[in-house]
């Protein structure tokens, strides 16, 4: 099928919002209905965008970005490697890239905000952070020059991870800071990707990660705490890490006590029908960036499963479709960029995290097509290229200095 | 109308008096970012320059706490910020306790203008670490949720509170009680009442007899409405698998099977499911299993085909 003959899925909305319909209304059920009813008064609206992705468009912001952003942007000073994250992995999924003025800019900028002692701040003169390190490791690869490799120093980083490392497994995102799987995931994703796992590092990493999974089947951000979409991801994707560290040295799977089956059912039923889109947790909003936390999710579940299985396991899969519609028709905003939810304003984040979905919900369509947007390596969220290409240098240059 | 006169501008200039000596050094922290910069407001880049002179000094000092929280209130994001002054606290705190309250009280309020900031949550826990006060967190913790009753972080705080200071389990039932009864879809009130009765090591206590009476409870909730997951999924963390012991909830569900108004509601039907799966009754689950795919929860249809017993 061509582009232009596409149509995105179509469902009897009116019926599933009549279906909704529920007894004894609570706060948590008018604010659902509210977004519902937003939904419903898009899909009547006559003047209803194109539902095709606007690429241009999303350039022009996403370029205009790397040029300027505005005061509102302010609340993000010490995010800085995330908003160039942000919009260099967009316009890479785009098909795009920074031109090379751009591209330099941004390689000296994360170089400045790289901490003389290891790791990258929020910006020049902040504190490494692991996030922020995560965001920066990120973005050179997908700049993925030669310089922007190089600008990452090695020992330093290794030895800055090592030493935010807690007891139980879990690390600390700065040096002073809190404690989370955020830490735990931003940590093991950057050494997977520079090459850097050892043992020191992974030890007791796993144990920390099943101890998150919540009541309801979901992982938390600390042992205890409700399921959350954004923590889960964290915590599967780096148990999916462990276990190709495991796999490498050990020949063995990596040892866990999570039950997978149960995480599944909790991530399929964050997606909704009548929006298309992802909640976080039960009974909360859709918001487009669990497009990318939740849908990624399930691809690495899929993965797992598929793995350690024995048989041809049929292929575990959401609704694209759904989730295309979520993103396309409802979040897509007029001169670029993509929103929360509808009536809420574009940001760089959501940008980011929509088109990630995308790219998962393209992996999810029951027919295939042409000009699907490209494929993520689901346990980093960059493209699959530039992992490769970035495991290959770093590969390469550890191997010449071991 | 002329921003010169704006009290922020005012705070801002106070302090570039205060540190006058150094003011030279902020020049390498002004300059404009090389990708995506940031339009900022004069006093925020101001401030945020000054605070890194005194960081990259490691001047631990009176004006530099005075800094540092002129900083956090431009930014309450700004972490290097919140661990610079918990350095300095640390430094100080043999000196005086009523300067952790003083944080405390400063915490508080940026707690409330900012309840989804990790940075403010995390440094709370630091000075309650010192200040051991719980009875003043449940309060505040309380007064958050009433404003947000699905706030993750003041959840997890509360959580860290009742685990570090050993609160008493009663109490923290009857508050999670209370949420749900103000809105028995709130999950993060069910978590925390999972956490309170049967997670945490110093609150819980293991019975048949409780887990008999919170089945019960989850029961008499999902009586106001069959498709709140939130009490599904309490529903079946309680029972475990040991259907055995709830005989009556297997009755019941094969009543509301049967039931117009929730014979069709898939929780009912996956319950069900359940429950023949423990018995062994493999061939009419995967019946169940079909039904579900086909006809009651189509959208979730992938997982019901991969989640054939054999």
């Amino acid at each position: 099928m061509s582009e232009t003959e596409w149509k995105l899925s179509s469902r009897d909305l009116e019926s599933l919002y009549l279906q909704n319909e529920d007894t004894y209304p609570t706060e948590t059920y008018l604010l659902q209905r509210q977004v519902e009813r937003s939904i419903l008064k898009i899909e009547h609206d006559k003047l209803r965008g194109e539902d095709r992705l606007n690429r241009d468009e999303h350039r022009e912001y996403l370029h205009q970005s790397l040029q300027q952003l505005p005061t509102s942007y302010q609340a993000l000073d010490a995010s800085q490697p995330w908003l160039c994250y942000w919009i260099v992995h967009a316009l890479d999924l785009l098909g795009d890239k920074p031109t090379e003025e751009e591209a330099k800019g941004i390689v000296e900028h994360l170089s400045s905000c790289q901490s003389p002692h290891g790791g990258f701040g929020g910006g020049y003169g902040q504190v490494a952070h692991l996030a922020t390190t995560y965001a920066a490791v990120c973005a050179l690869c997908i700049v993925g020059t030669p310089e922007a490799l190089q600008v990452i120093q090695l020992d330093k980083l290794y030895n800055w991870i090592l030493s935010l490392k807690n007891e139980d497994g879990s690390f600390r995102v700065t040096e002073q800071g809190e404690s989370d799987v955020r830490g735990l995931y931003c940590a093991l994703a950057v050494a997977y990707i520079c090459g850097l796992l050892t043992h020191e590092l992974v030890e007791n990493c796993s144990t920390y990660i099943s101890s998150l999974q919540s009541f309801d089947g979901g992982l938390g951000g600390e042992p205890f705490n409700e399921g959350h979409g954004g923590y889960s991801y964290c915590g599967f994707a780096a148990l999916c890490i462990l276990n190709e560290y495991w796999q490498a040295t050990e020949n063995q799977s990596v040892p866990h006590s999570l039950d997978i089956k149960r995480l599944q059912f909790w991530v399929i039923n964050r997606q909704l029908e009548l929006e298309g889109g992802f909640q976080g947790r039960v009974n909360k909003l859709v918001d487009s960036c669990y497009s990318f936390w939740q849908g990624g999710l399930i691809a690495l579940i899929d993965y797992w499963i598929r793995k350690h299985s024995q048989s041809d396991q049929v292929s575990f899969k959401f609704s694209g479709e759904d989730l295309e519609r979520y993103l396309l028709r409802y979040c897509q905003c007029r001169g670029g960029g993509f929103r929360d939810k509808p009536g809420k304003p574009r940001d760089l984040y959501h940008t980011c995290y929509a088109l990630s979905g995308l790219s998962v919900a393209h992996q999810n369509l029951k027919e295939s097509r042409s000009s699907l947007l490209p494929k993520i390596n689901y346990l980093v969220n960059i493209r699959v290229e530039r992992w490769e290409f970035a495991a290959a240098y770093f590969g390469n240059k550890n191997s010449l200095t071991s | 109308m002329s921003s010169s006169c704006s009290e922020e501008d005012l705070r801002t200039k106070e302090l570039l008096e205060l540190c006058q000596d150094i003011v030279q050094d902020m020049e390498e922290y002004m300059k404009p970012g090389k990708a995506a910069p940031i339009a900022y407001e004069t006093h925020f880049l101001c401030i945020s320059a000054l605070f890194r002179v005194l960081l990259a000094r490691k001047e631990y000092s009176e004006r530099a706490l005075k800094v540092s929280l002129e900083a956090i209130r431009n930014n309450p994001a700004d972490y290097s910020c919140w661990d610079f002054r918990r350095q300095i606290l640390q430094k100080m705190i043999g000196q005086s306790s009523a300067m952790l309250q003083r944080e405390l009280e400063i915490c508080d309020q940026l707690c409330l203008e900012n309840p989804k900031n990790y940075q403010v949550w995390f440094h709370r826990r630091f000075l309650c670490s010192y200040l051991e006060n719980p009875q003043h967190e449940l309060e505040f913790t309380e007064t958050t949720l009433l404003e947000d009753a699905k706030n993750y972080h003041a959840w997890s705080h509360r959580q860290w509170v009742v685990d570090l200071f050993e609160v008493l389990g009663k109490e923290e039932e009857i508050f999670s009680k209370k949420l749900l009864e103000m809105d028995f879809r709130n999950n993060s009130a069910w978590n925390y009442r999972y956490f309170i009765l049967f997670s945490n090591q110093k609150t819980a206590v293991h019975s048949l007899q409780l887990r008999q009476s919170e089945v019960n409870f989850a029961w008499e909730m999902l009586q106001r409405s069959w498709r709140n997951e939130s009490a599904w999924h309490y529903l079946w963390k309680v029972i475990d698998h040991e259907w055995n012991l709830f005989p009556w909830i297997t009755q019941a569900i094969e009543e509301l099977k049967e039931q117009q108004e929730t014979s069709h509601n898939r929780f009912v039907w996956i319950t069900w499911f359940h429950i023949l799966t423990y018995r062994g009754e493999t061939s009419q689950a995967n019946h169940i299993l079909d039904k579900l795919r086909n006809e009651l929860d189509t959208f979730h249809s992938s997982f019901w085909s991969c989640g054939k017993e054999e």
